[in-house]
């Protein structure tokens, strides 16, 4: 440590000079309003570039990663297919809408069917034949075979109302799967169905078309990690330092199929 | 030099460059900025901290009554840098201990020693503003004609009787 005072003691004459010269040029950069300007155009451009290769170095670390990530994934998988084999009565689950398996929480599966849809409205809804008498609530999780569709707003005895993404006041928390950044649906602005947008997504997330979208664990409408869609648009909005993604949805409003209310077993 | 002629050098060379400068410029290309003599006669025999800082000082009033702000400065730091170790090739076989005094510089020796020195200053404040071939040639006919009006005022003002 002395050595190193004694050092900056002999250099001080030096390290004068250039503070002076930084604060000399520091003075001229701001006056000067095109230069001002180039200056922070070049801090813009390295700091991307510098983003950039860090990006590249990391990938084999992210890839790695995610390698790890599918293949406990896999065995969660295989671990739950093992559970169902050995139930003693035919289940029928649609697994493929699970992004992520968690074998701690179980779900019930309770099929019902469509009885009439809204369609080309801000506030469209969907009515199913299940109701309070087999155990539906307001709250709960409707999906079918490939994708959340909505949730249940009402409940009668016998039928129910569900609010699926399509609706102008339906806002789900949901994740990026590969990155886990988070965002919010919303079919404000952009009213295509089979499309909603995923709102404040931090700009400088790594978000990439194609990559898949799931409902996020935070989620207090549905469990995380049922999937939603692919991503198909991004926006950057760097006024607002954020993204919007447009996301195709795997569900298709106008053929929906089977549906299954999520309900959580009692424990 | 002593302090009192340093300090009428301070006052005094801001308001020749201001009442002379642009009147004797040949514009748009060639200026005319003999102020550069400050950095050139600061005296060596002065604690370098001092003479770094009166020296960042003389560039600061420069900045105000010239703008852009910091160009001069910049540019007159190198000349102080650089000036310790330019003056080295003017009296090679001077004792190593001995402070150099420029007052007493022969005029060939003023010469060689701050000619370049000029154009040093004058090439670093015109490629800061604008890196150019033009500026490149701008800068070395400023510094020329500059020189000739640092020669004038040491010949007349600085050069002291017992010069060799």
């Amino acid at each position: 440590m002395q050595a190193l005072f004694a050092f900056l003691w002999r250099a001080r004459l030096v390290f004068l000079w250039i503070a002076l010269q930084i604060l000399s040029l520091s003075l001229y950069i701001s006056s000067l309003q095109t230069l001002r300007e180039r200056w922070f155009h070049f801090l813009e451009v390295a700091t991307a570039a510098i983003h950039r290769v860090f990006q590249q170095l990391t990938l084999p670390i992210t890839a790695m990663r995610l390698y790890q990530q599918l293949a406990q994934q896999n065995a969660h998988l295989l671990e739950a297919l093992s559970y169902q084999m050995e139930s003693p009565a035919p289940l029928v689950v649609p697994l493929q809408v699970w992004g992520h398996l968690s074998p701690e929480k179980t779900y019930e599966f309770i099929p019902v069917h469509s009885v009439y849809q809204s369609l080309h409205a801000r506030r469209n809804y969907l009515l199913i034949d299940a109701g309070a008498k087999a155990g539906l609530y307001p709250g709960l999780c409707v999906i079918n075979s490939r994708g959340i569709v909505g949730f249940i707003a009402e409940t009668t005895a016998t039928y129910s109302k569900v609010l699926p993404l399509f609706d102008e006041n339906v806002q789900l928390a949901v994740q990026i799967a590969r990155s886990g950044y988070l965002g919010l649906t919303s079919w404000k602005q952009r009213r295509t169905f089979n499309e909603v947008e995923i709102l404040y997504v931090p700009l400088y997330a790594p978000v990439e078309v194609g990559e898949e979208v799931w409902s996020a664990p935070q989620s207090t409408l549905a469990p995380g990690g049922l999937r939603i869609g692919r991503i198909a648009q991004i926006i950057p909005d760097p006024t607002s330092s954020f993204q919007r993604l447009i996301v195709r949805t795997y569900i298709d409003w106008f053929r929906l199929g089977p549906l299954y209310v999520i309900k959580p077993k009692a424990p | 030099m002593s302090p009192y002629q340093i300090g009428l050098l301070f006052l005094t060379m801001p308001f020749v460059q201001y009442l002379v400068g642009a009147s004797m410029a040949i514009r748009p290309w060639v200026f005319f900025e003999p102020y550069v003599l400050f950095w050139l006669v600061v005296p060596f025999s002065w604690a370098a901290e001092v003479s770094l800082v009166v020296s960042f000082t003389f560039g600061m009033v420069l900045d105000l009554f010239f703008p852009p702000y910091g160009a001069h400065s910049f540019s007159g730091l190198w000349v102080w840098a650089l000036r310790g170790w330019w003056i080295q090739f003017v009296r090679p076989f001077s004792v190593p201990d001995e402070i150099p005094r420029p007052e007493k510089f022969s005029l060939g020796e003023w010469t060689l020693y701050a000619f370049p020195l000029c154009g040093v200053y004058l090439l670093s404040y015109y490629l800061l503003q604008a890196f150019s071939w033009e500026a490149l040639i701008w800068a070395i006919l400023s510094a020329s004609y500059s020189f000739v009006g640092t020669l004038v005022i040491f010949a007349i003002f600085i050069s002291r009787r017992d010069a060799k």
